[in-house]
């Protein structure tokens, strides 16, 4: 049975005087920079594969690049993310005998990652957006990338920001996986804690806390951020 | 002015798969000619005019604008369009953007290519100057000032919207706004590059009746002020009024092209004289 004031004890003696708050504040930054950056990169690959992805032209370059696009994005939907993160740490990077940082391999798997689902969210808010943006776009003389960058994803990116804030939150918590790859995140550092007590319960309930808060405040500030975009429409 | 051919359109073909919409089409149009285009609905009339700016690519045939050949794939096409505005039928502004962003829009991207372009020049320029010595030197293009631009493009905008009394609209954006409105901003959006033609993609038809006159009336004014316009419409009286030259279209070929006196008052083929029985 659990004896809450001794768990707790427990908990308070490593997480403060065991100095486990170290780990924890370490985990919060690791898994800030993970789950920001991925979103970025991968909103940037995202918007890359929609827009090769909405391309008409039946060109033979165009086809080529739709054909890379489309294994990239089986490969990555089709793969868990656990098991991308292992690949390139331990079998891509060290066959190649590239060292780099941790945390920056996750970066770069989580915007991968992140990019092949983003490329479908964002295909379908170009496509949402009335095709005569595009056309009024290219009679006043500008091109099918200045249309694209100025007109056409401002708006796709109106309507899907609700699905990217959702994508965020899952980014936010699937960090939690790259413990994998040795990298110090909210869910390593109280595991520690949870292994060094033997007393499970509290860290862990802790731990679900902590990611509520954070996802929590995300949803808040995206129904703000939502507002706001709202703007130039009654 | 008048003898000017500005546009030259030569056996335009166009088909959507199996089907062909345009099958050979020859017209030319002089510097400030007004032609109506009407004709019964999916005849091609909307697909003949969205052709002339390459919204759709011709499948065959050449259309020559100031001598130039649109058909022809290595011609930019973006460069061409700034000399070509074009009227939706649902108005397309940009919603993002307020009614004064939309109308300097094409402006200031035009007049960023041109800075992009001329930098690259002075930048060519500095370095043959700097390694080749003996040669004459060469002389470095003038930079516009981005600000200047801007300024000069907001005063186009602005003198526009004051001509069609939407000046307090400036800053408010396409949602704000009725249909007529919207359609009238469209065609000052048009108009603020200065075209050397503005075609019309049936700009009255998504309006409510009592806001056609506004948009008309604008286009008439348009119209007398020598602008070359080509206008696919359903307005019998407008084509009657204002345009210089009506054109019958039907399954994809010019039936019967005139002025509109010989057009509505003495129509020769049975399929225009079916048409306009329905029609007036």
């Amino acid at each position: 049975m659990l004896d809450f004031p001794v768990a707790w004890q427990l908990f308070w003696n490593k997480f403060i005087e065991g100095q486990g708050y170290k780990n924890f504040l370490i985990g919060l930054e690791n898994t800030a920079i993970i789950a920001v950056f991925g979103l970025i990169i991968g909103f940037l690959i995202g918007c890359m594969l929609a827009i090769v992805n909405i391309l008409r032209s039946r060109s033979i370059p165009v086809l080529i690049l739709k054909g890379i696009v489309n294994v990239y994005i089986t490969l990555f939907r089709g793969t868990p993310m656990v098991v991308q993160l292992l690949l390139l740490h331990y079998a891509v990077f060290s066959l190649l005998s590239i060292n780099i940082d941790s945390v920056a391999e996750a970066v770069i798997i989580f915007g991968m990652n992140s990019g092949a689902y983003m490329a479908e969210i964002i295909r379908s808010g170009i496509n949402a957006v009335d095709e005569g943006q595009m056309e009024a776009g290219r009679c006043v003389g500008m091109s099918f990338g200045a249309t694209m960058v100025r007109i056409v994803l401002p708006q796709a990116i109106k309507n899907i920001l609700p699905t990217i804030g959702n994508e965020f939150i899952s980014l936010i918590k699937e960090t939690s996986v790259v413990s994998f790859i040795a990298v110090m995140d909210i869910t390593k550092s109280f595991q520690t804690i949870a292994n060094s007590t033997y007393e499970y319960f509290i860290p862990y309930i802790m731990l679900a806390l902590v990611y509520l808060v954070i996802v929590l405040l995300f949803t808040v500030l995206l129904k703000n951020l939502e507002k706001r975009m709202k703007k130039n429409e009654r | 002015m008048k003898d000017e051919v500005l546009l030259k359109i030569e056996h335009l073909q166009k088909n959507f798969g199996r089907q062909e919409v345009l099958k050979d089409v020859n017209l030319d149009v002089m510097q400030g000619d007004v032609i109506a285009v009407i004709g019964p609905s999916g005849c091609g009339k909307s697909t003949f005019l969205r052709c002339l700016n390459c919204l759709e690519d011709p499948t065959g045939g050449s259309i020559y604008f100031d001598g130039v050949d649109l058909c022809d794939l290595r011609v930019d096409i973006n460069e061409h369009r700034r000399n070509m505005g074009m009227v939706f039928q649902s108005f397309n502004l940009f919603n993002n953007k307020t009614i004064l962003d939309n109308i300097t829009l094409g402006y200031l991207y035009a007049e960023q290519k041109k800075r992009q372009k001329a930098k690259r020049a002075n930048f060519k320029a500095k370095l043959h100057n700097f390694f080749v010595r003996k040669k004459p030197k060469k002389e470095l293009v003038p930079v516009s000032d981005r600000k200047e631009v801007k300024a000069k493009a907001n005063e186009i905008a602005m003198g526009l919207l004051k001509r069609i009394g939407l000046e307090d609209k400036a800053k408010a954006f396409p949602s704000t706004l009725s249909g007529g409105q919207k359609q009238r901003i469209a065609i000052i959006r048009a108009m603020a590059m200065s075209p050397k033609v503005i075609l019309f993609d049936e700009p009255t038809s998504a309006l409510d009746p009592e806001m056609v006159g506004e948009v008309l009336s604008l286009m008439k004014e348009l119209a007398s002020s020598g602008m070359t316009m080509i206008v696919v419409t359903h307005e019998m009286g407008f084509a009657k009024e204002v345009a210089n030259k009506v054109i019958f279209f039907n399954d994809g070929v010019i039936e019967e092209q005139g002025s509109p006196k010989e057009v509505f008052s003495d129509p020769k083929s049975p399929r225009l004289r079916d048409f306009l029985s329905k029609v007036l």
